[in-house]
């Protein structure tokens, strides 16, 4: 009876282990909840990578804007740059605007990385990495989907592929059409 | 052809080899037929061969920065250190696989050239376990899930460069290898226990065969958890060594299974009980080293720190349960069959004190799996993201580990099948006047926590009997063979190794845990900011700030605190630091040093002046009695070789038997 009674346990036991791990795959180690998402974008005026002026975020009110950190020494980035490139050429006539800011990093490896990559959207440089921080950015690559609104509608953390690019901008946009 | 297509097709290579191997083993097991068992020997022969050539092609294209392999542009950079190039093959996810599956091949080519000599149907089904085991690993390195040699479209000019906590210290060179040397080598008992229940034998044989393996595997966990926790004490700069995260839980708690292993292992050979119990701690020992792999690979715990997500979780995930469904269901079929010889009997035997020792690691395992696992249960249902502290593992662990010490010393004092009075009153009088007075000790130099003082009582009293163990023996072989005092110490150690080995691995604990609880209990910190040429003191020590200054090497650039120390005979030069990788965010602190047995200064920059290097914030721990932790961990290996060299008495019978066989030709 005894016998019998253990080897159940053993067997729940070992099943509900299985679930538990089972069960963590549905969490998405990208999905980190830091509060961002549903706030305002932490407002910020950058000077452009190849120093010829400033962009502020403020003057992009009214479009949707994906804010793309990265680093020319970040490989996820290398790896994520032909989605970027496509989904530029893709809304580059649309009300969608994208916007690189470089951080961690020299100016001039940021510049060199932008041309040497053909990199056509506009680049910013995040010197001392104050805007990154006010973003939360655990590291490049990261990537904010902020709404015409001027609120942070969605975050992807590590590097971001075509199709989750495009989900995240017809969403806002298709909200914007409302 | 680069190295990356060399070690590639050599992994496709082993690949092949590997699936035939097991079909040919398995036939060789099944119609006992010795030409599939020679091919069977070959595949296993050659395929190490190509899994160490892949292992070295890799080894190859870090030292030479091919940055047209994804792996080598992620873990390495132009400036890396050659030293530091050649490790990175443990550095990330698809190196570590590679060396796993390298050295899961030279276990399985020793069982098919070694172990099938003895024992033939045993090791040849326990060969085809292996195969199969070695084939799923070749699986995931050769596809997308962990292929280390995946290349990249465009080779950067630069690669990213090894993680900063990786390159910061050379004892990163020791560590993983030794825990995956630990980690893999249980999968040979594993592979004999499941062998030895396929094929329905109710005898100890697969126990015996793999005593040896078991017990270095131990040992290599043991050492290499030991020198983890240094590298995380000389490296992070937090000056702790052991911080209850998952991935040390995950090294430790098969490490705990196996301890109880090998003792109730005893138990099974001196009176042909727990036998289901021995086969179901070897399966949980194997199962527990895939479980941490997965948990600290998979990216379900620890997220912030796992970005490259891979689908190897899912993978890993369902060879779990592959193992846990197969040798569950064995144990389960089988278990009839593995009746015990009889009832335990008296608790005051030794049979009964490895029972009770078993149930605590059983106890301090399964807590320190609902630790690791509340975080992910507890998102499941609730949806809240939360981790758990020390002050958990703490609270549950310290008391198993007490009562466990405790059992240490009770252990070996007690005769098989029971004690007399008179056996008890001879055996614990030393040691109980020995914990008295280490408890006596500990109070008068000012320890007063409990668990502090009841750990040097208990170390105490476990030295006693190790002690009184070595003199009884000692007497006995000066009586009996007429030795000198030394002769017989060191007759002892190689005659009955196992025996006296395994008291000096229980000495090395007791180092581990008098070490542990003293530096827990009696560190003093202090911080200070000072200007160059300042002073301030600290437990006796006096600490001068001389200068800051910043080195600036090819692959990093520091910021570096010369202090002179002085005070408690010291008379040294620290130099702890702030390194900046160009790949981190942020600077890593690296911790100057000052280790003395009787305690460590341990010295941290903590923040510094910008501008004009005026000023500097030291932070500084003097931590008693932590070198004796790193000593303990020595001692135990030194105590496990001791135990798992073989006695020369075996040597000797064997001979006459060769000879024999020589004439007879």
């Amino acid at each position: 009876m005894l016998a019998r009674v253990i080897r159940i346990a053993v067997v729940v036991g070992l099943l509900s282990l299985v679930m538990t791990l089972a069960l963590a795959f549905r969490r998405d180690p990208h999905d980190i909840r830091t509060g961002t998402i549903g706030k305002p974008a932490p407002a910020f005026t950058l000077q452009r990578l190849d120093g010829s002026g400033e962009v502020a975020l403020a003057d992009l009110s009214g479009k949707v804007v994906v804010v793309n950190f990265f680093a020319s020494w970040c490989l996820p980035c290398i790896q994520e740059n032909p989605a970027l490139v496509r989904v530029y050429e893709r809304y580059r006539a649309s009300d969608v605007v994208m916007l690189g800011v470089d951080f961690q990093e020299s100016r001039e490896n940021g510049l060199a990385y932008v041309q040497r990559m053909g990199t056509a959207w506009t680049t910013v440089a995040d010197d001392d990495g104050r805007v990154a921080l006010s973003y939360g950015v655990f590291g490049p690559p990261e990537t904010f989907f902020i709404g015409p609104d001027g609120v942070i509608a969605g975050r992807h953390i590590g590097p971001i592929d075509e199709a989750t690019l495009v989900n995240g901008i017809e969403t806002l946009r298709a909200r914007a059409a409302r | 052809m680069s190295a990356g297509d060399l070690g590639a097709a050599a992994l496709r290579a082993a690949l092949f080899l590997s699936l035939w191997g097991t079909g040919a083993a398995i036939y060789a097991a099944w119609r006992r037929d010795t030409r599939a068992l020679a091919s069977a020997r070959i595949a296993a022969g050659v395929g190490f061969g190509l899994v160490v050539v892949a292992a070295l092609s890799m080894m190859f294209a870090l030292a030479t920065h091919d940055f047209s392999i994804l792996y080598v542009a992620e873990n390495n950079a132009r400036e890396t250190p050659l030293f530091y190039s050649i490790i990175s093959l443990w550095a990330a996810l698809e190196g570590s696989i590679l060396l796993w599956t390298a050295i899961l091949a030279g276990a399985t080519a020793f069982i098919a050239f070694r172990g099938t000599l003895t024992i033939p149907r045993l090791a040849t089904t326990a060969l085809a376990v292996m195969f199969a085991m070695l084939t799923f690993f070749l699986l995931l390195i050769t596809t997308p899930a962990a292929d280390p040699f995946a290349r990249l479209a465009i080779a950067p000019v630069n690669g990213n460069g090894p993680n900063a906590l990786l390159q910061n210290h050379p004892l990163m060179a020791l560590h993983p290898p030794l825990l995956y040397l630990g980690y893999v080598l249980t999968s040979v008992p594993f592979a004999y226990a499941i062998a030895s229940l396929i094929l329905g034998e109710g005898g100890d044989r697969w126990l015996v065969a793999t005593r040896r393996f078991a017990l270095v595997s131990w040992a290599l966990l043991g050492v290499g958890i030991v020198a983890g926790a240094w590298w995380s004490y000389a490296v992070l700069g937090w000056g702790g060594y052991w911080a209850w995260d998952p991935v040390e839980n995950a090294a430790i708690m098969p490490w705990l299974t196996s301890t109880a292993y090998l003792h109730s292992v005893m138990v099974e050979e001196k009176r042909s009980l727990l036998r289901t119990w021995n086969l179901a701690l070897v399966v949980a020992t194997f199962a527990l080293t895939i479980l941490g792999t997965f948990l600290t690979r998979s990216g379900v715990v620890n997220s912030v720190h796992s970005f490259s997500l891979s689908a190897i979780g899912p993978l890993l995930l369902g060879y779990l349960v592959a193992i846990l469904v197969l040798s569950v269901g064995l144990l389960l079929w089988r278990s009839a069959r593995l009746r015990d010889a009889g009832p335990i009997g008296t608790p005051l035997s030794r049979e009964a004190i490895f029972l009770f020792q078993n149930v605590l690691f059983m106890a301090a395992t399964l807590t320190v799996l609902l630790g690791t696992l509340y975080p992910l249960v507890a998102e499941a249902i609730s949806g809240a993201q939360l981790s758990i502290g020390g002050p958990y593992f703490d609270r549950v662990e310290i008391p198993l580990a007490l009562a466990l010490l405790f059992l240490m010393g009770v252990g070996p004092q007690l005769p098989w099948h029971g004690a007399s009075r008179a056996t008890l009153e001879r055996q614990f009088t030393t040691p109980i006047v020995a914990a008295a007075s280490g408890a006596s000790a500990a109070l008068l130099t000012g320890t007063t926590a409990l668990a502090a003082v009841l750990t040097y009582a208990l170390g105490a009293f476990v030295i006693a009997t190790v002690v009184q163990e070595f003199a009884r023996g000692v007497r006995a072989r000066r009586t009996l063979h007429g030795e000198s005092g030394l002769a017989a110490f060191s007759n002892l150690l190689r005659r009955s190794g196992r025996r006296y080995g395994g008291y000096v691995v229980h000495l090395g604990i007791v180092l581990v845990a008098l070490a542990v609880a003293t530096s827990q209990a009696r560190t003093v910190d202090a911080e200070k900011t000072l200007a160059a040429g300042e002073a301030f003191q600290v437990a006796g020590y006096t600490v001068r700030l001389e200068a800051l200054r910043a080195v600036s090497e090819p692959q990093r650039d520091s910021v570096v605190a010369d202090l002179v120390i002085s005070g408690n005979g010291a008379s040294t030069n620290l130099r702890p630091a702030l390194v900046q990788y160009p790949n981190s965010a942020s600077a890593v602190g690296s911790p100057g040093i000052g280790a003395g047995l009787r305690d460590d200064l341990y010295t941290i920059l903590a923040a510094y002046d910008q501008r004009t290097f005026s000023w500097a914030t030291i932070r500084t721990r003097v931590i008693p009695g932590v070198s004796w932790l790193w000593l303990g961990g020595a001692v135990v290996g030194i105590g496990a070789v001791i135990a798992a060299l073989p006695p020369p008495r075996r040597r000797a019978v064997r001979m006459p038997v060769a000879e024999a066989a020589a004439s007879a030709k």
